[in-house]
C-alpha cells in the first residue's frame, strides 16, 4: 500500500453530473408527454389535429428520440460520470469534453425535435436523423470515448470493476453501430439515402435497431446496476464470477440476435435461424446478471419495504427479466409469427423501457440528488407514491398491450375451413383493439402522475438544498501502489484497458460479420430469371413524400411467407422486390396493412380521397387526414440529383433516366392529375405519392 | 431430420462456425473464472464500489 506521503488530493466533476441529471428529468418529462399523446391518437385520430408536424408518422419517431436518447441517455450519462470517477478514482480525463459531451447532446436532441416534426428523416428505426446530426452525434460520441478511456488511463485504482467493462463495450459497441447504420449518401443538407438497399439494409437496420437496445439501453444500465446497487443497499454485488461471465457471453451474444426482427420475411433462412437461436440463448447471460442483481439484496431484503429507491431497483431488474425472458419468447419463430407487427411488440418495448431503462433511471436520480446536493429528498413518501403510480401504470399498459397485440395476430391469421380469412378487412382488426388504445393511455397517464410527483420533489429538495462546493478526495498514483505479483488471466486483463477493449470489440465484431457480411453479395439470393424495375421519378419523390410522413410507422411493406399474408395481401415478398430500395421500407408494426402489393388494388381517385379524408373510404379508419398533401409542391429540380445519388449507389438508372428525370415525372403526374380530374395538382406531393403507392409490388417482373 | 433442418441453410459453415467460437470461447472463460482459486480477489473486487469516497465519510 502507498504512505501518506505519495497520496495525491484531486476533486470529482459533480457539476456536470448534475447537469446531466436535471437534463434526464427535463427530457423526461418532454418524452413522456410525446408518448402519451401519441398513444391518445391512436385512441382516436382527432388528436392529430389535422395538423402535418403533429400526425402519428412524425411524433412516434420523435417520441422514441426523446425517450431512448435524451431521456435515458442522459440518465446514463449522469450515472456513468458519477461511477466512474469513483470506480477510478480519478477526475474525468478533460472538464472540457465534459462540457462538449453535455452541450453537444443537449444540441443534438434539440436537433431531432426541430427536425423529425418537419418530416426530415431518414426513416431507419432509432436512427431517424438525418446525416449533419448523425455526424454530430459521431462526434460527440468520441468526445465521451476520450474521455472515458482518458479518465481509465490516468485512474488510481489498479482494476476495473465490473461497471466500467459495462461502459466500454457501450462506448465502443454504440460507435461501431451508428457509423456503419448511418452510412448514407447526401443529396442535400436534410436527405440522405442509405447506402444499403432492401435486405441488406433490413438486416443491417435490425443489427443496429436491436443493439441500440442492447448497448445503449442494456449494457449501461446493466454497468449502472453493478454500481448503484451495492451502493443502495451497502451490499457487495452478489457474485463477481458470474458477472465476468454475464459480461462476456452478453457482449458475445447479443450482437447476434438482430435477425428475430425480421422472422418469415424474405431474410435467407439461415440468417432468421442464427438470429432466433442467439436471441434464445440470451435467456443464460440476460437472468445471469438479473439474478447477480437481486441477489445482491441478499440479508437485505428488508429495505425493500421501507427504502423507495430500493423498491425502484428491485421493480427495474425484474422488469429486466421479465423482458429478457419475453424477448427471447418472441423471437421464436412461431411465437415471432403471431406477435410480430403487433402491439404485443410495443408491449414489449415498454415493459423494458418503462420499467427496466425508466425505474432504474429515476433510481438513480432519486440515489444522486440528495448525494450531489448535500440533503435529503424533500419526501419520501412522495417517493413510495411516484413508484406506485409508476408500477400500476406500466402493468396496465403492459396488459392492455400484449391482450391488443395477441387479439389482433389471431384475427390477421384467422382463417375459416374454406380457406378464407375470417377477417378480410384489416380495419376490423383494427376496431376490435381501439378500446385498449384508450386503456393504454390511462396505463401511460398514470405513470406520467408519478413523474410529476419526482418532478414537484425534485424541484422542492432542490429549492431547499444548502449551496454546496467540491469536495477533495485522496488516493495513490498507480505508480505508486505495490503491484499485484499474482494477477493472471482475467485479473491481469481488467488492468490492461486497451487489451480489454480490443477484446470487447473483437466479441461483436466477430457476430456481426457473420451475419452481415454474406449479405453483401445480394445478387447470390436473387434468382437469375427475375428482374426488378426501378422506382420512376415521380415514384421516387413521392417515396420521399412516404418517408417524410412516417408512412412506414404504420404500414409495412413486407409480406410475410404465411398462409395468412398471402390471401391477405398476395404472393410473399421477395428479395428483388426491395432491391433498390435505400433504405428499404419493411416496417416494424401495422396499424394499418401492409402496402407490399397496394400498387393497382385502388384506384388513384380512391387514394386521392383516403388521403384526404380515410373515413370517407373506410368509416372505421383511425389514420390521420393528408390534406396538405395537395397543397404542398414536389420540388422536380432536385429528381436529377436524386436519381444521380441512386445510380451511384447501384440503381441501374441510365444516363438517359437521369437527364429527362424533371421532364418524365412532370409527365406522369400530369397524367394521374388528369385521372383524378385535377389538372392543379399536377405537381403536388399527393400526385406524387399515389405514383409510389400504385408502383408498390409492381416492380418485380419474372 | 437433420436433412430437414439442414436444407435451409445455404451457409451452413458460417453457423457451424459461428457455434464453435462462442462455445469455445464461453466454455473457457467459465472454467477459468469458476476456479476456486482467489475467491479472496473476487471478494475484494466486489467491495470497490463500497470503498470509502471522501474524506469526510
Amino acid at each position: 500500500m502507498a504512505n501518506n506521503q505519495n497520496m495525491e488530493t484531486f476533486k470529482y466533476d459533480d457539476c456536470i453530473v448534475k447537469k446531466f441529471l436535471i437534463a434526464t428529468v427535463v427530457w423526461g418529462a418532454v418524452a413522456f408527454l410525446l408518448g402519451l399523446l401519441a398513444a391518445l391518437q391512436l385512441f382516436n385520430w382527432k388528436f392529430n389535429f389535422g395538423l402535418e408536424w403533429f400526425t402519428f408518422g412524425r411524433l412516434r419517431p420523435l417520441h422514441t428520440n426523446a425517450a431512448i436518447f435524451a431521456f435515458a441517455g442522459n440518465t446514463i450519462f449522469a450515472g456513468i460520470y458519477y461511477s466512474t470517477q469513483r470506480l477510478l478514482k480519478t477526475r474525468m480525463f478533460s472538464d472540457f469534453l465534459s462540457q462538449l459531451h453535455f452541450w453537444g447532446w443537449q444540441l443534438i436532441i434539440v436537433s431531432a425535435a426541430l427536425t423529425l416534426p418537419f418530416g426530415i428523416t431518414t426513416s431507419k428505426e432509432y436512427a431517424e436523423l438525418e446525416w449533419p446530426i448523425d455526424i454530430a452525434i459521431a462526434v460527440v460520441w468520441v468526445a465521451f470515448a476520450v474521455n472515458v478511456f482518458g479518465a481509465i488511463a490516468k485512474r488510481r485504482e489498479r482494476h476495473m470493476y465490473v461497471a466500467i467493462w459495462f461502459y466500454i463495450a457501450t462506448i465502443v459497441t454504440v460507435a461501431v453501430l451508428h457509423i456503419i447504420n448511418s452510412l448514407a449518401y447526401p443529396v442535400s443538407l436534410f436527405k440522405s439515402y442509405s447506402v444499403f438497399a432492401g435486405i441488406q439494409d433490413a438486416l443491417v437496420q435490425w443489427w443496429y435497431g436491436h443493439n441500440a437496445v442492447a448497448f445503449f439501453l442494456t449494457t449501461p444500465f446493466l454497468g449502472l446496476m453493478y454500481y448503484f446497487v451495492p451502493k443502495a443497499v451497502n451490499r457487495p454485488v452478489y457474485s463477481y464470477r458470474l458477472s465476468i461471465v454475464h459480461f462476456w457471453a452478453l457482449v458475445f451474444m447479443y450482437i447476434w440476435a438482430g435477425p428475430h426482427h425480421l422472422l418469415y420475411t424474405a431474410l435467407p433462412e439461415w440468417a432468421q435461424t442464427l438470429g432466433m437461436l442467439f436471441s434464445v440463448m440470451l435467456w443464460a447471460p440476460s437472468w445471469g446478471g438479473m439474478i447477480n442483481g437481486l441477489l445482491t439484496l441478499r440479508g437485505v431484503w428488508h429495505l425493500l419495504r421501507t427504502d423507495p429507491i430500493v423498491k425502484f431497483l428491485v421493480a427495474a431488474i425484474t422488469f429486466y427479466g421479465m423482458s429478457t425472458f419475453e424477448g427471447p419468447l418472441m423471437s421464436i419463430k412461431s411465437v415471432s409469427s403471431l406477435a410480430h407487427y403487433t402491439d404485443w411488440v410495443v408491449g414489449h418495448a415498454h415493459a423494458g423501457a418503462l420499467g427496466w431503462n425508466g425505474f432504474m433511471s429515476f433510481a438513480i436520480i432519486y440515489y444522486l440528488i440528495p448525494k450531489l446536493w448535500k440533503t435529503e429528498m424533500f419526501s419520501k413518501k412522495l417517493m413510495n407514491y411516484h413508484f406506485w403510480l409508476g408500477l400500476l401504470g406500466i402493468v396496465i399498459y403492459y396488459t392492455s398491450m400484449v391482450v391488443a397485440g395477441v387479439t389482433q395476430g389471431l384475427m390477421w391469421r384467422a382463417v375459416d375451413a374454406s380457406g378464407r380469412l375470417v377477417y378480410p378487412e384489416f380495419v376490423e382488426t383494427v376496431t376490435r383493439i381501439v378500446p385498449l388504445y384508450g386503456v393504454r393511455a390511462f396505463g401511460g397517464l398514470l405513470f406520467i402522475s408519478g413523474f410529476i410527483l419526482m418532478l414537484y420533489n425534485v424541484w422542492k429538495t432542490l429549492a431547499a438544498a444548502p449551496k454546496t462546493e467540491e469536495q477533495t478526495f485522496q488516493a495513490a498514483p498507480l505508480s505508486a501502489q505495490a503491484q499485484d505479483t499474482h494477477s493472471h488471466g482475467h485479473r491481469k486483463l481488467e488492468g490492461l484497458s486497451l487489451v480489454f477493449t480490443v477484446l470487447t470489440v473483437i466479441a461483436i465484431l466477430v457476430g456481426s460479420a457473420f451475419e452481415i457480411l454474406p449479405t453483401l453479395n445480394i445478387h447470390k439470393y436473387v434468382p437469375q430469371n427475375v428482374t426488378t424495375k426501378p422506382y420512376s421519378a415521380l415514384e421516387l419523390a413521392g417515396r420521399d413524400v412516404y418517408i417524410k410522413e412516417g408512412c412506414y410507422v404504420c404500414h409495412s411493406q413486407m409480406i410475410r411467407k404465411m398462409e395468412s399474408e398471402v390471401l391477405r395481401y398476395g404472393k410473399d415478398s421477395q428479395i428483388a422486390d426491395s432491391i433498390y430500395d435505400h433504405p428499404f421500407q419493411w416496417g416494424s408494426k401495422r396499424t394499418g396493412p401492409d402496402l407490399a402489393r397496394v400498387g393497382g388494388k385502388y384506384p388513384d381517385q380512391w387514394h386521392y380521397q383516403h388521403m384526404l379524408d380515410p373515413r370517407s373510404m373506410n368509416q372505421n379508419s383511425i389514420m390521420p387526414t393528408y390534406t396538405w398533401l395537395t397543397d404542398k409542391k414536389v420540388n422536380f429540380d432536385i429528381l436529377v440529383k436524386k436519381l444521380s445519388v441512386m445510380k451511384s449507389l447501384g440503381v441501374p438508372y441510365s444516363d438517359g433516366d437521369i437527364s429527362q428525370s424533371v421532364q418524365a415525372a412532370k409527365d406522369q403526374a400530369a397524367q394521374i392529375a388528369a385521372t383524378l380530374e385535377k389538372p392543379e395538382l399536377a405537381q403536388s406531393e399527393m400526385v406524387a405519392l399515389i405514383a409510389y403507392l400504385q408502383s408498390l409490388g409492381k416492380q418485380t417482373k419474372e | 431430420m437433420f436433412q430437414e433442418v439442414a436444407q435451409f441453410f445455404k451457409d451452413t459453415y458460417l453457423t457451424v462456425i459461428a457455434m464453435g467460437i462462442f462455445i469455445t470461447v464461453f466454455t473457457l472463460v467459465t472454467i477459468y473464472v469458476m476456479r476456486k482459486s482467489r475467491a479472496d480477489f473476487y471478494n475484494r473486487l466486489a467491495q470497490m464500489p463500497l470503498a470509502k469516497e471522501s474524506n469526510n465519510e
